[in-house]
């Protein structure tokens, strides 16, 4: 038998876990409810709010987008052709190759004629030395940074130290942007004078039809692993990041294409160079600076579809990128630990800091933790089985409200997807995401706390026998399946 | 923890609550379906509606069809202004001249103008907003028109308010544009680029108001009831959008204006319009306010008009600011206007900035003040 000392342990801690899932899944409801009304508020001042004739004017704000590459061949020319198409008078692109060790660098100066410059570069902010400043004779607005390798980060701030327009606008290479996305997001600072950053709605390319640079149909891709993905960037970006933002609480604005006021952004110091979460780095610091210096400004996330890029579609790539994005998170609300539970920091530091702190970084350790106490408590027969079913079932299908809910709001929004038998596609991943891989969503980012305490700064930190993670993964994933099945057998013949 | 009649309860709870979730995700999955099925079959029907109404606008707009016979068909049923609103807008884009001028004169029917005015009169945002869109896209706004509009101007909502300026820029007459204008100027919560949009769209096609529309900015720029920011922004798009017959009377008013705190936006803002003019007259202005005046907004409008004008003694300017000044912003933003002229001025910044040469006392300062560290990065 147990002792009463660890019975009142063991009440006090599923007290909490209770009140950690009721908490969640509130807060989670809440942003789906804020995050509808905020989007049908911002479609409509979208539509009074039409500018046309001011891009064919100098008046408007001018943007340098900065294309950090590594070792990107595959990808670089495709996404450099699709970013001098767009639609804007007055931008330039500043392709910054990061000391890549394949031909990323070879095959841009061959496609778009390079040739070596004299350009000045103030180093207003830190980035490894840049060896050469390319122009092309093809593209006048095009410059390509050759420097020696740093991180995207490093990279990122070699660009803003090249730029000379007003607004810096970072692209992944291997994101695709619609043509009149600058437009799109240049109307928030038509809107907000104290503007200093924007984010747009990250969507999944993989799947889509692509002609000539441009994007001919959008489709849901075939893989499994990226059908998910599409469901979880719905939910993370239509009311995770727009009901943060409508709340003044936003923190991460995607790293796959962001825009920021220049000066702003050499103003707070740039980007952390030894950050493996730039993009949640720069949001944070940019909200704890402004509000330190008492300067009214204004960081915004747009929910329209701007950008495409590509997602992996193997296991042992997005544990990657999971391990890493939870670093990033890490290391991020660690560095900036002062703003949480700081009234001075309005909501962000009372609200949305200590719900990312408790549920987005440690949430994996009190869920792991939860998993545990439950098959201990079921195994010892102090929890019945029916409760412990009905319990899980009812976890399950709250995920999947949440998850269905966010493919219903793009239905009411944008629906970027024509055809029926892909929102029915979609709703059925929608509910799969929560049996499987959400269990090891969860489990990548417990080894990404692991790999942050151990002090991994890798920026992926890449398995040498993908087969066999690729194969644990499925294993896994099954495992878990039949799990609830058996379970729900039990509970339908008990 | 269940061992007990409250566990028993709990689980009666949790079954109702499954089953409720159970319910609600079975709705919410065939709400999704329905909403994309009914948004189809609206969309199919509204296409099939366009492509028919479509037919019948381009009989009219080649002559096989009389704006009477339109007209009777809307008045048959109204609920085709919508419609033949949409095909109008799509069109306009595509047709000069008479055809044109035929669609705004459908545009101005009483069926559809009427339907309108009823929208703005609405309490709904996206009615009034839909209002705004036709008057918009009428290219002569009628003064019957204007004063069902003007009562928006005190609107709640920002964008209304700029969503009614912009309809008032399709006014024939200066006069009722500029009232416009100067209607929202007084308006806090307007930005600086809806403005410059604003004043874009004020600029009509035709020459002969070019010079009526200038001298009624600079009636702008006097007038106390227009705030200060907005002022600054008028005389920046004044020169942005080409405004040259006005240069002398900026510059006049320029030299008239005494040099205080409270002129500083204006002050500012004529200096970089009268940059954006390529005036020269403006450099000898600019190197008597220089010693004047510490405003940081003022050095930076004076060294971004010395770079527009990109004359010899501009040049000349920028480096005895570079060299003389003491504020570091003014130094940092006056090396960046230099090297934004690129290749002839790189050699005589590079001397002046890089560590090891005489002025290391000056790129100390610069780092020292603003945490810069402003070397020569390239090969």
């Amino acid at each position: 038998m147990l002792s009463n000392s660890i019975w009142i342990f063991i009440d006090l801690f599923t007290y909490f876990i209770l009140g950690y899932f009721i908490i969640i899944n509130t807060v989670y409801m809440v942003l789906l409810v804020i995050s509808y009304f905020s989007i049908r508020k911002l479609n409509r001042s979208r539509d009074a709010f039409e500018v046309s004739g001011l891009f064919d004017s100098d008046l408007h704000k001018s943007v340098s987008i900065l294309l950090p590459v590594y070792n990107e061949e595959e990808t670089v020319c495709f996404t450099v052709y699709s970013l001098i198409q767009l639609d804007f008078n007055n931008y330039e692109i500043i392709v910054i190759n990061d000391g890549s060790t394949d031909k990323t660098f070879e095959l841009l100066k061959k496609e778009f004629d390079l040739f070596l410059t004299e350009r000045f570069i103030p180093q207003r902010l830190n980035s490894k030395p840049v060896k050469g400043v390319y122009a092309s004779r093809k593209y006048p607005d095009l410059i390509v940074l050759d420097k020696e390798n740093g991180k995207k980060a490093d990279a990122l701030n070699a660009g803003a130290n090249a730029s000379r327009k007003d607004l810096v606008c970072s692209v992944d290479a291997d994101s695709w942007l619609e043509r009149d996305i600058l437009k799109k997001m240049l109307r928030s600072f038509v809107e907000d004078e104290n503007t200093v950053a924007v984010g747009g709605v990250v969507r999944i390319s993989n799947g889509c039809v692509f002609e000539k640079g441009q994007l001919k149909e959008a489709r849901p891709p075939k893989s499994f692993l990226a059908k998910i993905q599409i469901v979880e960037y719905m939910r993370a970006f239509l009311f995770g990041r727009v009901g943060w933002s409508a709340a003044d609480g936003l923190v991460i604005i995607s790293g796959a294409f962001a825009v920021f006021d220049r000066e702003a952004l050499i103003t707070v110091g740039g980007y952390k160079v030894d950050s493996v979460g730039e993009d949640v780095e720069i949001v944070v610091y940019m909200h704890k600076h402004f509000i330190d210096k008492g300067k009214p400004y204004t960081i915004r996330y747009l929910p329209e579809p701007v950008c495409w890029t590509k997602v992996p579609e193997e296991w042992y790539e997005l544990s990657a990128q999971r391990n890493r994005w939870q670093r990033g998170l890490a290391d991020t609300l660690f560095h900036q630990k002062e703003m949480i539970g700081n009234p001075k920091y309005g909501k962000l530091g009372m609200l949305s800091l200590p719900f990312h702190f408790v549920f987005e970084l440690l949430g994996p350790i009190i869920e792991f933790t939860s998993y545990v106490l439950f098959f201990v408590l079921l195994i010892t027969g102090y929890l019945y089985p029916e409760f412990a079913i009905l319990f899980i079932v009812f976890a399950v299908l709250l995920g999947m409200i949440l998850s269905i809910s966010s493919v219903l709001l793009d239905e009411l929004t944008y629906q970027p997807y024509s055809r029926i038998r892909d929102i029915v596609s979609l709703t059925f991943h929608a509910m799969v995401e929560n049996l499987g891989f959400r269990q090891l969503h969860f489990w990548w980012r417990l080894r990404g706390l692991y790999d942050y305490f151990s002090n991994n700064k890798e920026w992926n930190i890449l398995t040498p026998n993908p087969k066999v993670v690729n194969a644990f993964h499925w294993f896994f994933f099954a495992a878990i399946n039949v799990f609830f099945a058996s379970l729900l057998y039990y509970g339908l013949t008990a | 923890m269940v061992n007990s009649a409250a566990g028993f309860q709990a689980i009666d709870a949790l079954i109702i609550g499954t089953a409720i979730l159970l319910v609600i995700t079975v709705m919410l999955f065939v709400t999704a379906l329905f909403t994309r099925s009914v948004k189809m079959l609206i969309e199919w029907k509204s296409n099939r509606k366009h492509r028919v109404h479509t037919r019948n606008f381009v009989q009219y707009i080649t002559g096989n069809k009389t704006l009477e016979q339109l007209n009777a068909a809307l008045k048959k049923n109204p609920g085709l202004v919508k419609t033949y609103f949409k095909i109008c807008s799509n069109l306009q884009f595509n047709v000069r001249g008479s055809e044109r001028e035929k669609i705004q004169r459908f545009l101005e029917q009483t069926e559809m103008s009427n339907y309108y005015i009823k929208l703005l009169r609405s309490k709904s945002e996206k009615k009034i907003i839909e209002a705004l869109h036709y008057f918009k896209e009428m290219e002569q706004l009628q003064s019957k028109f204007i004063k069902k509009i003007l009562p928006l101007f005190n609107h709640k909502q920002p964008y209304i308010r700029y969503s009614a300026a912009t309809a008032m820029m399709g006014c024939e007459k200066v006069k009722d544009r500029g009232y416009a204008l100067e209607l929202i100027c007084r308006d806090e919560e307007l930005t600086r680029l809806a403005l410059y949009e604003l004043l874009y769209k004020y600029r009509k096609k035709d020459k002969e108001q070019w010079e009526q529309e200038g001298k009624f900015l600079m009636g702008l720029l006097k007038n106390e009831t227009v705030l200060k920011k907005h002022k600054c922004s008028i005389a920046i798009a004044m020169g942005g959008i080409g405004y040259y017959y006005q240069s002398t009377a900026m510059l006049n008013y320029l030299k008239e204006l005494p040099i205080n705190d409270d002129n500083t936006p204006l002050i500012a803002g004529l200096i970089e319009g009268l940059g954006m003019l390529k005036s020269p007259a403006v450099i000898e202005e600019i190197e008597k306010i220089i010693p004047l005046t510490n405003n940081t907004l003022v050095k930076k409008a004076c060294m971004n008009a010395l770079r527009e004008i990109n004359g010899k003694e501009g040049i000349q300017l920028l480096f005895n600011m570079l060299r003389l000044d003491n504020e570091p912003i003014t130094q940092i933003e006056s090396a960046i206007e230099i090297i934004k002229l690129d290749t002839r001025s790189l050699k005589s910044i590079s001397s002046m900035m890089i560590p090891e040469n005489a002025n290391k006392e000056l790129v100390s300062k610069i780092e020292s003040e603003t945490g810069y560290n402003f070397y020569l990065n390239t090969t």
